[in-house]
């Protein structure tokens, strides 16, 4: 069962480690989604190692919710000084919103 | 260590006001009209209408809508990225403790249902209402739309935009003669969540927050837990009576609506309730109790 755990964890490491250099990290992190989706079928199939797959998820999480703040802030030189994910929250964000105060 | 946390468990209304404080502190928005700097590209951790003149940070549901709203859902790079990796990442580190300690709109509950008046309690299997909303307003409808239908309906953005913009912000005369219907039902909405919070515990959060949904999916992988010794737990109801989804704290703790406030920490008589870490048991090996050698012997 160790075995199965730290291969587990080590895998999204391993594929970052391959293909950060090369690649977009969206290859990185829908893999990861792919092995959340399996430990999360193993999490509620084998009860009594319940902890220790509630760690992994949690690790993977991690690994993803971070990989989203990275893709999320990352400008693409030369043409972006600031990612177009930040730009864009700032255009929407500065003008008053009509449907929040209420006006169709 | 206990009475530190007894007391910051008491003093929860203040973070509740800090938070408003921190993530609203443009006041002379008021006068100057909404606040238009770089803080905007960054999203509060709950529901905080940016159209609120002295709002400092975007509103998280009003971002996920504008992104859903541009009707290219298959298009992965106009997911809101950072909105979604910082909600996952607070929710992973402190789940609901957000929505329980420095929520203003949570706050304003908390202290209305101290009102004395004839209390209400809200089924927990309602609590199923906010999924549907979620998906609904916030997902389903923008993609199908094109618009924040959320934000059409949300008691928040009236209470902090609508109602200041409308009655005295910069504009207000324009603004009031084009308000028609819709504002109505906003408000119509807004004293209806404000009148209930006097009765029921925290109706906006439990039955209708999106943002509260999204930390609720995450609360039981959250590194910050609320941890029950069954064997101490004496089941006297005193945690229920505070908690704010109404159940008791071995129930409570272990369910993905906990809001760990901590009243069920502050209250319980016998220490049975306390915050942990919830990984700490398997990173650092515990001590085994004399209960458990006893109970490892019988089997």
């Amino acid at each position: 069962m160790d075995r199965i755990f730290y291969s587990l964890l080590s895998v999204p490491i391993l594929i970052t480690k391959s293909i950060i250099p090369y690649s977009s990290l969206w290859i990185v992190i829908i893999p990861v989604v792919g092995l959340l989706i399996i430990t999360f079928i193993l999490y509620f199939t084998l009860t009594p190692y319940r902890k220790y797959f509630r760690l992994i998820i949690f690790v993977y999480l991690l690994f993803i919710s971070a990989m989203l703040i990275y893709q999320g802030i990352k400008p693409r030189p030369p043409e972006d000084i600031i990612s177009n994910d930040l730009r864009e929250n700032r255009n929407y964000a500065i003008t008053i919103c009509l449907s929040c105060i209420g006006i169709e | 260590m206990k009475k530190i946390v007894n007391k910051l468990v008491y003093l929860r209304p203040l973070f509740g006001v800090a938070g408003f404080i921190i993530f609203n502190s443009y006041l002379i928005g008021f006068l100057k009209g909404i606040y238009t700097g770089n803080n905007k590209r960054f999203c509060a951790p709950f529901i905080n209408c940016h159209s609120c003149p002295s709002a400092t940070f975007a509103c998280p549901a009003g971002l996920i809508q504008h992104y859903l709203s541009y009707n290219h859902l298959f298009k992965i790079w106009l997911i809101p990225k950072f909105v979604l990796g910082i909600l996952v990442l607070i929710a992973l580190m402190v789940g609901k403790a957000v929505c329980g300690w420095i929520c203003p709109f949570g706050t304003i509950q908390t202290l209305l249902y101290r009102m004395k008046s004839v209390k209400i309690p809200l089924s927990p299997k309602l609590h199923f209402i906010k999924y549907v909303v979620f998906i609904g307003l916030v997902i389903y409808l923008p993609v199908l739309l094109g618009a924040p239908w959320f934000c059409k309906l949300c008691p928040v953005g009236s209470l902090e935009a609508g109602v200041p913009l409308i009655s005295f912000g910069a504009g207000s005369t324009q603004l009031r003669e084009i308000a028609g219907n819709l504002f109505t039902i906003k408000l119509a909405l807004l004293s209806l969540f404000l009148l209930w919070a006097v009765f029921s515990k925290r109706p906006f959060c439990r039955l209708f927050c999106p943002i509260g949904t999204i930390y609720s999916l995450f609360n039981k992988f959250s590194l910050l837990e609320v941890k029950v010794d069954d064997d101490k737990c004496i089941h006297c109801g005193k945690c229920k009576k505070l908690c704010p989804i109404e159940n008791e704290a071995p129930l409570a703790a272990r369910s993905v609506d906990c809001f760990l406030c901590g009243e069920c920490v502050r209250i319980c008589p016998t220490d049975a309730v306390k915050y942990g870490f919830r990984y700490s048991d398997l990173i650092i090996p515990q001590p085994v109790k004399p209960n458990d050698k006893q109970k490892s012997n019988k089997v």
